[in-house]
């Protein structure tokens, strides 16, 4: 998590912020009144892609850079509400959990090439379960926050921001990352180009930081859909009370503490390569 | 692309120290999420009015008018789908599914006009300098109000990838979900291509001006807290905590409605 | 001793994961308040050296430098780009990426704030540095509704806000229409005079330069040459080798035998009459009426205006009642100030834009009857910037693109690549990557892209803009070569050397309305017209004019001298 903060030290890493951003929004805002799902709150948007690639290119940058996009997206296509808080914490995941679990995916990313790409079959699934884990993650988070604000149920919202933000990454994430890799790679504007590791947060145990970020977003989400649609998610976790909002709220929670918590174990060193000495001249 | 919400006026709002704004946001959405019942929610809901009819914001409701009809129609049907209440009046409506689903609608549409009185009176500038005075790091600000003054640029790129696109055949409608999402790719990967080749030169462009040369830095720009904004400060803080209060005390609440 | 600036002592830059060095030794010393013009091709170094001298290479870029810069007492080495800074403004090429405010007063504020300088100073300078570029009025607006002229004037004011000793400017003017770089020489002229300023400029236009007290002219990597600017742009064959465009006036005289040319439109007349040279009238006629002639071989209208007419949504008038005809096989350029309505004129043409009033007619027949799919495959359309297309992992990909979304059979496709890719000289590159070429790479794949739909007329927005000299030839020729195998080509531009050499005919728009039109020639004999509409004929055609008759190069004129 420490890179998420000492980002701010390198010009570059903000450029790429304010870049990301307007890129996002730009979109965003090109599709308002495009296919409205739930008016005002998100619609079906093929920029979904970005934030994750964002993430795997630029690190925390990405996931400032999609933060701060919906952020804008919101204020400018007239939506800015109480659900552009969580939206920004919500698209923050989006960026974030794919660069911090890119390197902890049980080896399926060769640590001699972790380049973020998806060049092999074993990457591929790689980025699928990244990308999944991240539109699931910023699917609970939004989904839970605007439950509790009682502005949109959990399971129609969850559901929904997790289907389409996998679904843009699923069809367009690898062909994007595939063209884009090389060239931002050449002009050295990877991350891991621009920051050193030890700026890098250590993690603990990130494999298992890995699994546990899994189980909060997958868990979080149908533990979250199944306590919202009826009583069978209430006697599972136990509840008899009327409420069955409130169950909703409590039941999320610790998956959502979860994914914190599994933040800080992730790290992304690993993405860091030996640089060959180009020799002479 | 006319993407400015920000309406060029000298009104009593528009003076007001962005900080002032940005908390009368926060209040305005704390006095909202508060209650289940809707009239209880108007006194809240016209204060909020007031602001715009002060700030002269209305034209940008009217941009706004056909999102804020969807919602509202939107908002009244949906939310009986997950509330019931023991006076049914047809279907899945009750009385009480009824009345909550309008206080919902009216909460977001609100929160979207206390938004807009917010971005239609204050300048980017001034909104990302009222939160570096609220304690947002300045670093912070600055990628916040660059990308803002990005957003046009790009915007407008997209428009000419678009066309440039369309000219070689591009069409975007038609086909399954699938065919549809991929053709957007001819318009993705240029948009992110054009606009992060200019990284280095900005990159450059910022060092070369001293970007980050020393901790301390001055603001030209300026915003200062007058009397009016103090009194707002202080009767907004009155308003919410007595909301607060109230609520607390079990007001507002719809007697009968079951929600899911 | 005299009072140097800037020394630089056996350069040499590497890029990370470029072979070849960007610097190879270069050596140059600069006195204080000289204006020294960098020149030289694509790639020569010349951005490089710029950016060295701020240190931003070697802190900024990842790459081995060796040999020191000194400026003003300082090695780069030793400090930092925030110190150099104090002493050293950098104004760039692309003024989108070098303004970060949405005011203009903030934007020049920014420096200055970044030094904590106390707000009653900032203030000060705002108002002295808007004032010195002349953007006074706009202190409040938002850059990003300034045209590019006024944001390059912006970029320059908010530089000279910190109060530089050394000001580099790297191709100020490149993106920029005639009038605007004329704005952008105004205020470097100004700043010449100034004797606590140096001045550094990267330039490519050759009439420009002519107030620069020296030319260091650059080839890969080197420094082929530094003297005064005078005996640098006299040397019209080593100009022309390196890939700057010589000036036509020199070029002219020196093909005459001259060893010491004139340089101005001046001193040429002047050397013209002593010589007591004089043009043939009847040679003269001669040539006009062949071009008329082959003008008139043109016979069928392919498209036409009719009081057009365009309204955007937000309610400029952008074309006003526009009416002209281009014939089948013609090649013309259409011109005017930035904003004039040139760009909006060409995508009706396409159906890019469809008119609010009146009508355009491509083959007889309504565009709007059409659509832009139908008349895609009629009219090719080259956007102004290559990198708003391209978006294939390779050539081929890219250059099949319109062809497999009009389902075409393979072998179709993989023919018409092939020809569209030799049209314009990147046969054999199928399988490169696009988006690592040149520039002039990549605008040649926009182009083959569009010629592989095999239209008849082809459509070019500013396709010179941001190549060198050899590059603006190369493409500029090829597009002549389609012209002379039947294709009808219509390009936008600024380069009025482009126009003077390529174009058959003219058109030039000034607020949305048609308000010259003719051949070349014609267009250009009237330079006092052609100034009402921010544009100007090159040196080479002025000095003609002022012989009394238009000719458009020097072999014109040579070919039209008087034997007696």
């Amino acid at each position: 998590m420490k890179e998420v903060v000492r980002m701010w030290q390198h010009t570059r890493m903000i450029i790429l912020v304010a870049l990301s951003a307007a890129i996002y929004a730009a979109f965003l805002i090109a599709f308002k009144g495009g296919i409205v799902i739930v008016p005002g709150i998100t619609e079906i948007r093929p920029a979904n892609v970005f934030p994750p690639i964002f993430g795997l290119l630029f690190g925390p940058a990405g996931a400032w850079g999609s933060a701060i996009g919906n952020l804008i997206g919101d204020i400018f296509g007239g939506t800015f509400g109480p659900g552009s808080i969580f939206g920004f914490f919500g698209n923050f995941a989006l960026g974030y959990v794919p660069y911090k679990m890119w390197g902890s995916t049980f080896g399926l990313v060769p640590k001699d090439d972790p380049a973020p790409t998806t060049n092999s079959l074993r990457k591929l699934i790689a980025f699928e379960i990244v990308t999944l884990t991240a539109a699931a993650a910023c699917g609970v988070i939004i989904g839970w926050y605007l439950d509790l604000a009682g502005l949109v149920p959990f399971a129609f919202l969850a559901t929904f921001i997790t289907i389409n933000n996998f679904v843009a990454s699923f069809i367009l994430g690898p062909i994007l990352l595939t063209l884009l890799y090389p060239r931002i790679h050449k002009w050295g504007l990877l991350w891991t180009d621009i920051m050193s590791p030890e700026e890098v947060g250590k993690g603990i145990q990130p494999n298992l930081g890995a699994i546990l970020m899994i189980v909060g977003a997958f868990g979080g989400l149908i533990v979250g859909v199944l306590v919202a649609v009826g009583a069978a998610g209430q006697t599972l976790m136990g509840f008899t009370g009327e409420s069955g909002q409130s169950a909703v709220w409590i039941a999320v929670l610790p998956f959502i503490v979860l994914m914190v918590v599994a933040g800080f174990m992730l790290s992304g060193r690993e993405q860091f390569v030996e640089e060959a000495d180009e020799g002479d001249f | 692309m006319d993407t400015e919400l920000y309406l060029d006026y000298n009104t009593v709002i528009h003076r007001l120290d962005p900080r002032t704004k940005l908390i009368l946001f926060a209040y305005a959405f704390i006095g909202l999420v508060l209650y289940e019942h809707p009239l209880w929610m108007v006194p809240i809901a016209l204060l909020i009015l007031l602001q715009t009819a002060l700030a002269r914001a209305w034209i940008n409701l009217w941009r706004l008018r056909y999102l804020l009809f969807l919602l509202t129609v939107w908002g009244i049907v949906l939310w009986n789908l997950f509330a019931s209440g023991d006076d049914p009046i047809f279907w899945f409506v009750s009385e009480q599914s009824l009345l909550f689903s309008i206080a919902r609608t009216i909460l977001v549409l609100m929160m979207i006009v206390s938004g807009v009185n917010l971005i239609s009176t204050t300048r980017n500038e001034e909104l990302v300098l009222g939160l570096i005075k609220l304690g947002l790091p300045y670093r912070v600000g600055f990628a916040l109000s660059t990308s803002l003054r990005l957003v046009p640029t790009t915007a407008a790129s997209l428009q000419t990838i678009a066309q440039a696109q369309r000219s070689r055949g591009l069409d975007l409608e038609g086909g399954n979900i699938l065919e549809r999402l991929r053709k957007w790719l001819p318009l993705l990967i240029p948009v992110f291509i054009s606009t992060i080749r200019s990284t280095n030169i900005f990159g450059m462009a910022l060092e070369s001006k001293g970007f980050g040369a020393r901790p301390d830095r001055t603001f030209y720009l300026q915003t200062e807290m007058h009397r009016l904004d103090w009194i707002l400060l202080i009767v907004g803080g009155v308003i919410t905590v007595v909301a607060v209060y109230l609520n607390l005390l079990g007001y507002g609440d719809i007697p009968g409605l079951q929600r899911f | 001793m005299t009072d140097l600036a800037i020394t630089i002592q056996d350069l040499r830059y590497r890029y990370r994961g470029e072979k070849t060095p960007a610097l190879k030794g270069i050596t140059l010393a600069v006195e204080r308040g000289e204006f020294l013009v960098l020149m030289g091709a694509s790639e020569a170094g010349k951005s490089t050296l710029v950016a060295s001298l701020n240190g931003l290479i070697p802190h900024y870029h990842r790459g081995k430098m060796k040999g020191e810069v000194v400026v003003l007492g300082r090695n780069t080495q030793e400090y930092s780009v925030a110190q150099m800074a104090e002493v050293v403004g950098l104004v760039f090429q692309d003024f989108e990426a070098q303004l970060f405010s949405t005011n203009v007063e903030l934007e020049v504020a920014f420096g200055p704030e970044n030094f904590a300088v106390p707000r009653e100073e900032i203030a000060r300078r705002i108002d002295e540095s808007l004032s010195y570029v002349g953007l006074e009025a706009f202190r409040h607006r938002s850059p990003s509704t300034l045209s590019g002229g006024q944001k390059q004037k912006l970029a320059i004011a908010s530089v000279l806000a910190m109060h530089p000793q050394v000001l580099a400017m790297d191709e100020p003017t490149t993106d920029l229409d005639p009038i605007s770089k004329l704005g952008i020489f105004e205020i470097t002229n100004e700043l010449r005079k100034r004797n606590d300023i140096t001045l550094i400029v990267v330039e490519h236009e050759t009439e420009e330069v002519l107030n620069a007290d020296r030319i260091a002219l650059f080839h890969e990597g080197e420094l082929i040459k530094v003297g005064p600017t005078r005996e640098m742009l006299e040397d019209v064959a080593l100009l022309e080798s390196m890939g700057v465009m010589p000036l036509g006036i020199p070029r002219f005289f020196k093909t005459m035998g001259f060893e010491k040319p004139p340089l101005t439109v001046e001193e040429g007349v002047n050397a013209f009459q002593e010589r007591g040279w004089r043009i043939s009238d009847a040679k003269y006629e001669a040539m006009v009426a062949a071009e008329k002639a082959d003008l008139a071989k043109l016979k069928k209208p392919l498209i036409q205006c009719r009081d057009l007419k365009h309204t955007y949504p937000n309610g400029v008038e952008a074309l006003r009642g526009i009416d002209m005809t281009i014939m089948q096989g013609d090649m013309v350029a259409i011109v005017g100030q930035n904003g004039s309505g040139k760009t909006t004129l060409a995508k009706h043409f396409n159906a890019l834009l469809m008119p609010t009033e009146g009508e355009v007619l491509v083959h007889g027949e309504p565009t709007e009857k059409q659509g832009v799919f139908k008349i895609g495959q009629t009219v090719g359309y080259v956007f102004q910037n290559p990198d708003h297309q391209i978006f294939s992992e390779t050539v081929f990909d890219e250059v099949a693109f319109s062809l497999r979304l009009r389902k075409l059979p393979e072998a179709e496709i993989k023919e018409r690549v092939a020809e569209a890719l030799t049209a314009v000289g990147l046969a054999g590159m199928e399988e490169d990557d696009p988006f690592s070429m040149t520039k002039s790479g990549r605008q040649r794949v926009a182009v083959a892209s569009v010629l592989a739909a095999r239209p008849e007329v082809l459509i070019l927005d500013e396709p010179t803009t941001g190549l060198d000299y050899a590059e603006q030839r190369g493409l500029m020729d090829m597009v002549r070569r389609l012209n002379q195998e039947g294709s009808t080509i219509i390009f936008v531009t600024h380069h009025m050397w482009v126009v003077a050499e390529y174009a058959r005919k003219v058109y030039v728009i000034k607020d949305g309305k048609m308000f010259l039109e003719g051949t070349t020639r014609e267009v250009f004999a009237q330079e006092d017209k052609l100034k009402e509409a921010f544009l100007r004929p090159p040196h080479f055609v002025q000095f003609s004019n002022r012989l009394g008759k238009t000719l458009l190069t020097p072999e014109e004129l040579i070919q039209c001298l008087d034997d007696a």
